[in-house]
């Protein structure tokens, strides 16, 4: 305990010490240059932030942000809008012909519902056209749902529809052959009859219930007088039961020509379609990904949205809203419930005409990337800026210490032969002030010379008459030159305290020296010194009085 | 002079004073050893990451497993090194293949060829030839491939020797049957499970279900049902023959003149003639989803696609159980079933992609992923480590009762049975195709004519065979 204790008051005196002596010239130097390396350094970074180096990425980000969103976002509002108007096409089509076939049947159209037994062969009727479409069209799936069931006898007759849905597994490739399409949905017979192959999730008829795609696109068809252009839905990215992915349907109503609403047909868009279609390309930003979703209050519907990229808002657990907060540099912030912000921009998509039933339902495109991986990118990218930066600093520090010894080192170099009295061995540094106090200093030393090699004459001249003088001008020329400096000036009457100031040495060396020019010259303080000196000096006026 | 003064310094710093000749010849030295280091493999760069695109045909509740490992890959080891998998494409394995073929043969509006593709052995051979894909000898120790278990290793391996299709899982054929329709006729038909054992017992099954089906609507003539449908017939006549001893796949042709495969014709076209056996357009699961049939041949990678439940054409459901119950022997013949299952193959393309594409394969057959999957699909693991000490506890922790029923059936089977890897001569998929289409087409045919002229089924299948067995000539 004694030794830390001890060591902190030498710390501690060692600090007093310096504070009363203040710090050295280099350290002087040092810090005078270290403060103009920071001023400069200051100055370079604020013409950096100033010049706008480094919002350059920010820039960056939000040009290629616009880039994609604008392609993305032209390209889904001409791709839907060719699908909303095939829809609509393909729901005049159908209604037609199953009118055509009913009417074979001697059936009207609102007697569908009582007449199951003709289901099967009616469906089979629509399947050309079905295909067709299918074949035409840019899109994963047709279906068709009819607002009847083979047995409404059963328990879930009330949520299960009549319907063919075809898929086509490779939209996105154009093939010489006929697509690859598959039953996803309809009577087995038909599958047989035009050599279909059934998904794994086949199921013979649509689920369905209220607010999904099929009862929200006949309410909107039963609730309006609107032409059959107003009256499509486009459903956002869901699961259809038993299915396992999600996609978007078009859904357009089945009108008859008496007005009964026959059902609901349209395409459906998957979500490996639409990540084919809009996967931002070529991107520096490797986790940027499209997201269309409802755009609701504006917020983002995660959980309905279909996505495009190597990620998605899902992939880190975001299924709920993202909030679309104010944009910062032209650059929106959207944040999920569970805290994780994506940056990026968004663009209103128009999906419906003026005066639809649905028009109220508005939807965005958004092309997003995740907070943090942009704020890597902009330190990486501002890397070499921060290297340079560092470098300029360490350099800078080196070279403020190099520079301020060098500056200095003449000096103390010349304060150093001043203190040992080499005043006269001085070379020239060209330092002109130097130079001259070396040169002053030099003849000084000649002139001090002069008075105490006086003195030793005079001593000398006593010597002859005292041996005590004898003996004291002996031991004078034993000093040391530090000693002898020291003498000298107590021979021109300096204090101590004075000689310590002159000589820049502290007042414990001037003890030191006393200490050993006493014992040396044999006297035992400054005053039987001084005596001494005085004895030699005294002898030698009355000698030359007596001469006179 | 300042910075060379630095220089100095640092250099009596590290004990060694260096000239600058020696410095300079020093950093040309370290810069060559750094590019050579780069050769041989491709390098993979987390700031720039490579895209792989797959395709698979791990449709419908596998996709999902699918889907999860990829995300994990991607969010894991594919952000460290720099790697994005990318599935662009989900479809059945013959409309793969189909458009693997399109790509090999070089049609007009043939898609890309992907990174990485579920393939079989006779599809690589065809892309290998077009120097389309990448063997991936170089990018495994020998240590890696003995890992896995030689007879999936092999199969992968393409007549010239390099490993082109690596076993990610592999699959094997099953008898799955309804065991709620099955129960019923057996309690009525005295029939059991141990009928089921044999392809003759099988075909015996099969006509007396028809018979009993028919009999259930006496003002109904000729309504009943079939029994037993295959994937594959050819595949019943390869095992078949080789459970007999016999060999069926030659390079240029298939040896239907033998005494054995007159056996397996008996065992199949016969029911058919007689409606005891469905001749389908799709897949087996198909019609067990419709309860036309009550059980069939399949792979055991279909487990999934035979749900728990018959929806009947009036669109009522009805609840099923399944039995899986091991492949049926020829009466007196070995135990010997299939191995199947395509693989995955890495396309020809950078080094960077090949390189990215085979560590996303090795990730993938690690025991945990691979075991991950195995559990959600009624696939069999690949490697050494899952298969012999994983399966046990796996097979326990399973929660689908219908893959884990799959599974130990499985596990009984690789106790009993041998597998056959099928072989992998140029005229094989040629051939294979030709007897599918054939063999469906007489039976079709000759049923038709059963029902049409009311003939005796033995004798329509005897002029059946007769014209059959002339299309296996060279």
């Amino acid at each position: 305990m004694a030794k830390p204790v001890n060591s902190f008051r030498k710390v501690l005196t060692g600090m007093q010490l310096l504070g009363k002596l203040g710090p050295s010239l280099q350290r002087r130097s040092f810090v005078f240059f270290l403060f103009f390396l920071i001023a400069v350094m200051s100055g370079l970074l604020l013409i950096l932030f100033s010049t706008g180096v480094f919002s350059v990425e920010r820039n960056k980000f939000r040009i290629f942000l616009q880039n994609e969103l604008g392609h993305a976002a032209q390209s889904v509002e001409q791709e839907y809008g060719v699908l909303s108007v095939e829809g609509v096409l393909l729901a005049e089509r159908l209604s037609k012909q199953i009118e055509i076939t009913l009417d074979t049947f001697g059936l009207n159209p609102a007697d569908l519902k009582n007449n199951s037994q003709y289901l099967e062969p009616l469906l089979g009727q629509t399947v050309g056209l079905l295909r067709a479409a299918l074949e035409k069209n840019k899109s994963s799936g047709v279906f068709l749902t009819l607002n009847a069931t083979v047995n409404p006898s059963l328990i879930t007759a009330e949520s299960s529809r009549a319907g063919l849905f075809l898929k086509n597994m490779e939209p996105n490739v154009i093939s010489i052959t006929f697509p690859t399409i598959r039953l996803l949905k309809g009577p087995i017979s038909i599958a047989r009859q035009e050599d279909l192959d059934l998904l794994p999730q086949w199921q013979m008829e649509f689920s369905v219930q209220p607010g999904d795609f099929f009862f929200t696109t006949i309410n909107g068809a039963t609730e309006s007088d609107l032409p059959l252009s107003r009256l499509y839905y486009w459903d956002p990215g869901c699961l259809m039961t038993g299915c396992y992915n999600k996609a978007m349907l078009l859904c357009a109503p089945l009108i008859a020509s008496d007005g009964t609403i026959i059902g609901v047909c349209g395409f459906e868009v998957s979500a490996m379609l639409f990540k084919l279609q809009y996967t931002p390309a070529n991107s520096p930003y490797t986790r940027a990904f499209t997201m269309l979703a409802p755009l609701v209050d504006n917020t983002l519907d995660a959980s309905r949205a279909l996505y495009a990229g190597h990620f998605a808002a899902t992939h880190s657990g975001d299924d709920g809203f993202l909030s679309i907060k104010n944009p910062v540099a032209g650059i929106f912030s959207y944040v999920s419930p569970n805290g994780t912000i994506y940056s990026g921009l968004h663009h209103d998509i128009n999906l419906y005409p003026k005066g639809s039933v649905f028009s109220g339902n508005q939807w965005a495109l958004a092309v997003l990337i995740p907070n943090r991986d942009l704020a890597v990118k902009f330190i990486r990218q501002s890397r070499p800026i921060q290297i340079l930066l560092l470098a300029l600093f360490i350099f800078g520090v080196g070279a403020a210490a190099l520079l301020s010894r060098r500056h200095v080192a003449p000096v103390v170099d010349a304060l150093r032969k001043v203190k040992t009295g080499k005043v006269t061995h001085h070379k020239k540094t060209n330092i002109r002030e130097i130079d001259d106090l070396m040169a002053f200093l030099a003849t000084q030393d000649e002139s001090d010379a002069l008075e105490s090699d006086a003195l030793l004459v005079q001593a000398e001249e006593m010597a002859q008459i005292s041996p005590l003088v004898q003996s004291f001008i002996e031991n004078v020329k034993t000093l040391s030159p530090a000693e002898r400096n020291v003498f000298e000036l107590y021979l021109q009457g300096y204090t101590a305290k004075e000689i310590a100031d002159k000589l820049c040495i502290s007042i414990n060396t001037i003890k030191t020296h006393n200490k050993r020019i006493y014992y040396k010259l044999n006297v035992s303080s400054r005053k039987e010194l001084l005596l001494y000196v005085k004895m030699i000096q005294g002898e030698n006026h009355k000698t030359a009085d007596d001469a006179d | 002079m300042i910075f060379s003064e630095c220089l100095h310094g640092l250099s009596k710093m590290m004990g060694v004073f260096l000239t600058k000749n020696k410095l300079i010849m020093m950093t040309l030295g370290i810069i060559v050893l750094l590019s050579l280091c780069g050769c041989g493999r491709g390098k993979l760069d987390p700031k720039n990451p490579v895209t792989i695109t797959m395709w698979h045909n791990y449709g419908g509740q596998m996709q999902s497993a699918m889907d999860e490992l990829v995300e994990e890959f991607n969010s894991s080891i594919g952000r460290q090194k720099g790697i994005i998998i990318s599935i662009t494409s989900i479809s059945a394995s013959k409309d793969i293949q189909e458009k693997l073929f399109m790509i090999a043969a070089g049609d007009p509006g043939a898609p890309a060829m992907p990174n990485l593709v579920t393939a079989y052995p006779k599809t690589a051979l065809i892309l290998s030839r077009q120097g389309l894909l990448a063997p991936l000898d170089d990018q495994f120790t020998e240590r890696e491939i003995k890992d896995y278990l030689p007879q999936f290793i092999e199969e992968g391996r393409l007549p010239d020797g390099k490993l082109y299709v690596f076993p990610v899982a592999k699959s094997t054929e099953v008898l799955f049957l309804n065991r709620t329709l099955f129960d019923r006729f057996s309690t009525a038909a005295g029939i059991t499970l141990d009928n089921l054992t044999t392809f003759e017992g099988i075909a015996q099954t099969a006509i007396r279900y028809h018979e009993w089906t028919d009999s259930l609507t006496p003002n109904v003539a000729n309504d009943g049902k079939a029994f037993f449908t295959a994937d594959s017939w050819l595949n019943i006549a390869h095992v078949g023959i080789a459970q007999l001893g016999g060999e069926f796949m030659t390079p240029d042709y298939l040896n239907i003149a033998s005494t054995d495969f007159r056996r397996i014709w008996d065992a199949t076209i016969l029911p058919t003639l007689t409606g005891g056996y469905a001749i389908a357009g799709g897949y087996s699961s198909d019609l067990m989803k419709t309860g036309e049939i009550v059980c069939s041949i399949g792979s055991t990678a279909g487990i999934l696609f035979y749900g728990d439940h018959i929806t009947y054409p009036d669109n009522t459901t009805e609840a099923a159980t399944f039995s899986i119950l091991p492949y049926p022997v020829f009466a007196g013949g070995k135990r010997i079933a299939i191995q199947r299952g395509g693989g995955m193959c890495v396309a020809r393309s950078s080094p960077e992609n090949e390189y990215a594409a085979a560590l996303f394969l090795k990730w993938l057959v690690q025991p945990k992923q691979n075991m991950h999957f195995v559990s959600s699909t009624g696939y069999l693991p690949v490697t050494k480590a899952a298969f012999e000490k994983s399966i046990e506890q796996e097979i326990a922790s399973v929660e689908n009762e219908s893959i884990k029923e799959l599974l130990k059936t499985v596990m009984q089977m690789y106790a009993e049975y041998t597998f056959l890897i099928p072989p992998n001569y140029d005229r094989l998929d040629e051939l294979s195709k030709a007897y599918e289409t054939r063999f469906k087409q007489a039976a079709l045919e000759g049923r038709a004519f059963v029902l049409r002229e009311n003939q005796e089924a033995s004798v329509i299948s005897e002029h059946l065979y007769r014209a059959f067995i002339g299309f296996g000539e060279r």
